[in-house]
């Protein structure tokens, strides 16, 4: 029989590794909880179980108490105490995932995660185990043997790795795996603040314990060594022990090997199905539990309310805190303290009634109850308003098909034409009564819509806005759904009474809320504005969601092999160059790397924590110090490329349509463009023939379609043009000039056959540049010349288009004078910092 | 050395946004009014093509082979006299292509 199998994980070094993973990109739930760590650590467990189906697994887990060693060495692991937050958020929901998964948490008073494995692993040998300690530490090649392994769990488009001695002999160039406890005393460990030997790197160290075997005998012969290396050891004699000490994983830890404990089992399923759902987890989810899984719709989820405004908050919310409007009535108002009728309607015939009083109502207010905030969410009520202070809920039943005979008995409804059909974030509640096969059809207010548009700067939340212009804070959902436990999956019949006034109550001040945003609208003039443009858009974007677009899933898994193997290649030649291998997606290993360890000379501060920084910013200007600069920013890109995009794509993907529905944002860009979001196209890179790749991903439905795609050209300028009035310019667009040879030919003094290439360069760097405000500086700086230059050139640009001179100044003044500017439709953006006055530009200084 | 007052970096900030919003909001506006045009149109002719997706200045449709020409002209139409008495010619490059690659 073979050899029963136990795999010890080691937690906090996966958890860290995963975070660190999506660093640049984390992964976001709805409810704005980064849960990167999470979906990296089940991922690397879920490896372990599929790959290598071990009968035994246990999770260890460093202790809370202060650790032994740091009673010898206080400075040990000093770095650990900056866990960063979405880490410390991560571990309780990490913990109940594994327990959930049937798995024991080991942990010992005192004493590491590395320690209990070491322990663990050593006793479990004896015993005729064969162990896998899963970590991608490689500080474990200490205590491989024949029966002990490493097993570093696939990152997404490698491959697992299993060390055994051979391994990690060959790693490190040394006689035995115990050795790697010397090299770690010489080379230190940033991570875990081992000091190691100043100026010796793994190379280094590797060469010495080749020769010398033990630190000892590299002290005890410390005379055959010269040169600088021997002063380098010297002074860092007591460094290198204190090192070899801290280094040493203890085999000595309080903790039993009990098997019969750590045994396979199937998973709680409904348990780790709830945890996934709060998580937002979904291909992972299926994959994890079967197709049966979805997220948010286990019965013991709770209500909750659409995401008023949520995605805004998200995106938004360190800039518009300060701009949350304070004005207004004062709080105090809620509930409790406000008169209001609020019904339950659940009988057929208070149906009817109800849908009588709406068919005759010229407005109203809606607002869908859902079991979450997912796209595979469903609805457990809707709630009507018709004047204030007066509300309607009704429940619908769990079972979909029943649900969406009441929902669609309200069809008439929703579709009436002559009734106008308020909502807040009215997006989303349209977007779930398609999924019921109910549209909602024009006309339709949307009052977060209408509050963006009449001043995009302050925040659009339903509760925010309730409290700041109604003087009213809403029930908190937290009041409403309490602890989530067992005694909810019932809740829905229990509590009606209580879901009603929290549900009632959303449709209830969004009908108050019109009052408001009716009146600043009116005030701002944008009525026109949002019946005509923003409104109408809102059905159209519903049905771009809706729709979504087919994604091609083997091809971005195929690319994402392809960019692996790439990344390994990169990954290899960084450590080659470096001399050290390293956690490059740890910004303070890099940084450590290459202004300590490769003395790259640093131009800049330190972060606040005492960090190099390595953003492109630090980099881009060393590229001809190094070369391993340009491989590194290369490396960055690349891996950005794939997390964000090769990788997360797929992911986003609905299993129930097979297509990806982003959702667009309306009240996100001040500007008035629209935003997206699961993905943000306007991110996917279209510089880099790399990135163009990932626009191959979007295919037509079917074989019979096609995309088309259809591209505004230089759209800007065009505008550019019509609003400054510009003859020059005009002309040139009204002759089918190439506008940028035709700028070039006028800037340059030139005829248009006799513009060079740079000519054109030029000139089309000023046209796009000076409209948005590019300094004499800021064009120098775009077209590598010198300011003097460039500022001939802009001085000529002018002469030459008077009118866009003319344009800059006359909008400044206008926007000084009003507080805002205005686009062709009449849109208006306020501009508060406009007349941050003079008096301070002017103070001598 | 001088340091600019952190007002004066505020202004003229603000100073660009007065410069540019009206570009990039009536870019906006133009676009947004051409995919309600288009949004309906596609529904009165009741085509079997699909708007789905805008990002920068650009629209993407799953395109119903058939009626390529039908939509290709109604499409560039729609978005040429978005907003109308525009003082310029407005230009719309299209494509068609297995993927969104190939038609861009």
């Amino acid at each position: 029989m073979a050899k029963p199998t136990l795999y010890l994980l080691d937690a906090y070094a996966l958890i860290f590794r995963a975070y660190y993973a999506f660093l640049r990109n984390p992964r976001i739930n709805s409810k704005g909880l980064n849960t990167s760590a999470m979906f990296g650590f089940v991922n690397a467990l879920e490896d372990v179980i599929n790959n290598r189906k071990p009968t035994h697994l246990a999770v260890c887990f460093d202790h809370k108490s202060p650790n032994v060693r740091v009673q010898e060495f206080p400075y040990y692991k000093a770095h650990r105490q900056e866990t960063p937050e979405d880490i410390r958020i991560s571990e309780p929901y990490i913990r109940s995932i594994i327990e959930a998964y049937h798995i024991p948490i080991l942990e010992a008073e005192g004493y590491e995660a590395d320690d209990v494995i070491g322990t663990l692993a050593k006793i479990a040998e004896k015993e005729g185990y064969e162990v896998y300690m899963v970590t991608p530490d490689k500080d474990f090649g200490q205590l491989v043997s024949e029966n002990i392994f490493i097993y570093k769990p696939a990152r997404q488009g490698g491959d697992a790795e299993v060390w055994g001695p051979k391994e990690v002999i060959e790693n490190y160039g040394i006689h035995k795996p115990e050795q790697v406890i010397d090299i770690l005393a010489l080379m230190g460990d940033a991570v875990d603040n081992i000091p190691g030997v100043a100026g010796v790197g793994e190379k280094g160290a590797s060469k010495l314990i080749h020769e010398y075997h033990t630190v000892e005998a590299i002290y005890d012969n410390i005379d055959q060594i010269k040169g600088a290396l021997k002063d380098k050891l010297e002074k860092s004699k007591q460094n290198a022990f204190d090192s070899k000490k801290l280094a040493t994983i203890l085999l000595d830890a309080p903790v039993a090997f009990e098997p019969e404990r750590l045994i396979m089992e199937a998973p709680n399923a409904p348990l780790l199905s709830s945890i996934f759902s709060e998580l937002e987890f979904r291909a992972l989810g299926k994959r994890v539990l079967g197709d049966a899984y979805e997220v948010n719709t286990s019965a013991s989820d709770a209500p909750v309310s659409a995401p008023k405004g949520n995605v805004q908050s998200s995106l938004f919310q360190d800039l518009e805190e300060e701009d949350s409007p304070t004005h207004g009535p004062s709080k105090g108002r809620n509930i409790t303290n406000t008169p209001h009728t609020y019904h339950a309607v659940t009988s057929e015939k208070d149906i009817a009634d109800l849908k009588k009083k709406l068919l005759a109502a010229k407005e109203f207010a809606f607002d869908t109850e859902t079991t979450g905030l997912d796209v595979e969410m469903e609805i457990v009520g809707l709630s009507f308003s018709m004047t204030p202070g007066e509300a309607y809920y009704v429940p619908t039943p769990l079972n979909f098909e029943e649900a969406k005979k009441i929902v669609q008995s309200f069809k008439e409804v929703f579709t009436n034409p002559n009734a106008l059909k308020v909502g807040h974030n009215i997006k989303f509640d349209m977007k779930l009564l398609l999924n019921y096969g109910v549209e909602v059809a024009e006309p339709i207010y949307d009052t977060m819509v209408a509050h963006f548009v009449a001043d995009a700067h302050i925040r659009h939340k339903m509760d925010v806005m309730s409290e700041a212009y109604l003087g009213y804070s809403p029930v908190p959902i937290e009041e409403l759904i309490g602890k989530r436990g067992k005694n909810q999956l019932s809740m829905q019949d229990i509590d009606l009474e209580r879901i009603k006034e929290y549900a009632a109550e959303d449709a209830d001040i969004t009908l108050q809320l019109k009052t408001v945003t009716d009146k600043m609208l009116k005030e701002v003039k944008a009525e026109d504005l949002v019946k005509q443009m923003e409104f109408p858009l809102i059905q159209v974007l519903t049905e771009m969601e809706h729709e979504g677009i087919r994604l091609d899933v083997p091809f971005l898994n195929e690319y994402s092999k392809t960019i692996g193997a790439e990344l390994y290649g990169i990954r290899e030649n960084i450590f080659k160059l470096s001399g050290v291998e390293f956690n490059l997606d740890s910004p303070r290993q890099l940084g450590d790397i290459l202004f300590e360890h490769m003395k790259i000379p640093y131009e800049g501060a330190k972060t606040k924590t005492g960090q190099y920084g390595t953003s492109e910013d630090v980099l881009s200007p060393l590229r001809e110090k190094h070369e391993i600069i340009d491989i590194i920013i290369n490396y960055r890109e690349l891996t950005k490329l794939k997390s964000t995009y090769v990788d997360a794509l797929p992911e986003l993907v609905n299993p129930a349509t097979g297509k990806l529905h982003t959702t667009f944002g309306q009240t996100i860009a001040a500007t008035g463009r629209l935003a997206s979001n699961n993905p943000n196209l306007q991110n996917i890179p279209i510089r880099t023939d790399r990135g163009k790749e990932i626009r191959k991903a979007f295919i037509p439905r079917n074989d019979d379609y096609l995309i088309l795609s259809a591209d505004y050209s230089q759209i800007e300028l065009r505008i550019i043009a019509a609003i400054t009035q510009d003859e020059g310019m005009l002309e040139a667009f009204n002759r089918g000039e190439d506008i940028h040879a035709s700028t070039a030919s006028k800037v340059f003094g030139v005829p248009l056959n006799d513009v060079t290439k740079e000519m054109r360069r030029r000139a089309k760097a000023v046209n796009f540049g000076l409209a948005y405000g590019q300094s004499a500086f800021g064009l120098s700086q775009t077209l590598g010349i010198s300011r003097s230059e460039s500022k001939e050139i802009i001085d000529n640009y002018f002469a030459k288009f008077p009118g866009i001179k003319n344009y800059m100044t006359e909008t400044v003044a206008y926007a000084r004078e009003h507080g805002y500017i205005e686009t062709i439709m009449k849109r208006r953006r306020y501009l508060r910092d406009i007349n941050s006055k003079k008096s301070n530009c002017t103070k001598p200084g | 050395m001088t340091s600019i007052p952190k007002n004066q970096t505020v202004r003229s900030q603000a100073e660009r946004n007065a410069i540019n919003s009206p570009i990039q909001g009536s870019a906006a506006d133009m676009i947004k009014m051409a995919m309600i045009d288009i949004y309906h149109e596609i529904r009165n002719r009741k085509l079997k093509s699909r708007m789905l997706l805008q990002v920068h200045d650009e629209l993407v449709f799953d395109l119903y082979k058939p009626e390529e020409a039908e939509l290709r002209s109604m499409v560039e139409d729609k978005m040429k006299h978005a907003i109308p008495d525009l003082p310029v010619p407005v230009e719309v490059g299209m494509g068609v292509g297995i993927n969104w690659l190939e038609a861009h």
